[in-house]
């Protein structure tokens, strides 16, 4: 299952669904680097409304991409995660790495 | 004028009455006052004696005061006792400690502790699964690599295959050449072993990064059950870390109201203290009262058994009235200056119950 990705000017939102764990990188880093790789965007934004469960694995993701759009020089946040999601971000304080948008 | 007087006894609920007659013998009088001074001993007597029931009652009155003073301090005491436990009671709350590497430590201090280490935990957590994605990405760098081995593997292979074929092909042309082809059927052998060489070696080489490719996907698990926690458990125990942050809160208010019970106990103690200290008032006042009431009956009584010594010599007749007279006049003197000289020490006394 892949995720979706939609461009909107130079903002390129992913949307994660379901469960993002280890053996779902391969559709994440698919996504990402979809829209990494556009030139026009400079602004990506992970959609976590519809994302039910995530694991340490996926933190882990997300900051290895964090990484990368870094060095690309472009801008990642998360936007509206689900409450359960948000509580995990919560315990982790991802929010001092990540900018987190309700 | 002369005359004669009359005691009339006092009955139950009723007063002495007296009666004086008129009589013109001088002799008669003398009868007459000895049944007046006997009757005025009579009624001193009585006084007195009523004096000393008051005094019992006083005594009464005092021993209460003394039994209410003990009770005060028994409960005092027991406040005090009370107090006490609760003190240390709340000392124990305040000072709970728990042992720690380096002593002691709070328990503050140790849910801090506990959270430090959560957030390191976390910390880790993150590099490690950051880490882990850099790890996958290599491996598929390595995969990627490894398959393109083995595209040039084939390719080494069927080189191999062809060359024995080459090779077969010119060991039947050396023996159709006979004797001429027979150096050239030697170099064509030396080309088949090194076909054949080249075919094992392209055979372990394969194999190798079949090996590879396996070890591959054995690391890819291992890095997807180091880098996959479930982080559940980090959020029951940050749960379990603010819940010991609530139970101390919890605690300092148990702290805060058995203050308020001690500050309620010690204001008890205080009024405990007056109500003895008052007690205290209230029997210097009645052992006063006593004394004078006891000064004032033993005048009674001196004054009435002088009295009734005086009756009895005037009854007697032996010595004259004009004498008696004198010695009765002396007597009431000396009551009258001792009551005035117990009324004043008594007023006096009474003035330092109201300073203290």
């Amino acid at each position: 299952m892949g995720f979706r990705m939609q461009v909107d000017h130079q903002c390129a939102t992913v949307f994660l669904e379901g469960r993002l764990a280890f053996g779902s990188y391969p559709d994440f880093r698919a996504a990402t680097m979809s829209a990494l790789d556009l030139p026009e965007v400079q602004v990506i934004h992970l959609d976590m409304s519809s994302l039910d469960y995530m694991d340490s694995s996926a933190l882990g993701m997300i900051l290895h991409f964090k990484q990368k759009a870094d060095l690309a020089k472009k801008t990642l946040a998360i936007i509206r995660p689900s409450p359960q999601v948000a509580t995990v971000l919560k315990v982790v304080n991802f929010d001092r790495l990540i900018s987190i948008l309700p | 004028m002369a005359g004669v007087f009359s005691w009339g006894k006092p009955t139950e609920g009723t007063t002495p009455s007296i009666g004086l007659e008129t009589t013109s013998s001088v002799a008669d009088v003398n009868p007459v006052l000895a049944d007046l001074l006997m009757a005025q001993a009579s009624v001193l007597e009585g006084a007195a004696k009523d004096q000393g029931l008051k005094l019992k009652q006083a005594e009464l009155l005092m021993a209460e005061a003394v039994e209410g003073f003990g009770g005060s301090l028994r409960k005092l005491d027991s406040l005090a006792r009370e107090q006490y436990g609760l003190s240390m009671e709340l000392r124990t709350v305040l000072e709970v400690k728990l042992d720690g590497e380096d002593g002691t430590q709070s328990v503050e201090q140790f849910t801090a502790t506990i959270l430090g280490t959560l957030d390191l935990f976390v910390q880790a957590m993150l590099e490690i699964g950051q880490s882990s994605f850099q790890l996958v990405e290599e491996m598929d760098g390595i995969r990627a690599t490894s398959e393109s081995m083995v595209s040039s593997l084939g390719e080494l292979a069927e080189v191999a295959q062809r060359t024995q074929m080459l090779a077969l092909n010119a060991s039947i042309e050396a023996a159709h050449a006979r004797q001429y082809g027979a150096g050239f059927s030697v170099v064509a052998g030396e080309v088949q072993k090194l076909a054949d060489r080249s075919g094992r070696i392209s055979d372990q080489l394969a194999l190798q990064v079949r090996e590879t490719e396996a070890a591959l996907n054995r690391t890819n698990t291992q890095v997807e059950i180091i880098a996959s926690k479930d982080l559940n458990e980090i959020i029951r125990s940050k749960q379990l870390a603010q819940r010991m942050v609530s139970s101390i809160s919890q605690s300092e208010l148990r702290a805060q109201q058995l203050v308020v019970q001690m500050e309620a106990i010690g204001r008890d103690v205080k009024d405990q203290v007056a109500r003895s200290i008052q007690a205290l008032q209230f029997e210097d006042m009645v052992r006063q009262i006593l004394l004078r009431v006891t000064q004032g009956s033993e005048h009674l009584s001196t004054f009435a058994l002088r009295t009734r010594s005086l009756a009895e010599a005037v009854a007697s007749g032996t010595q004259p009235l004009e004498a008696l007279l004198v010695q009765a006049t002396r007597d009431f003197l000396v009551f009258a200056q001792d009551e005035h000289d117990s009324v004043k020490a008594a007023s006096m006394q009474s003035g330092d119950v109201e300073l203290f």
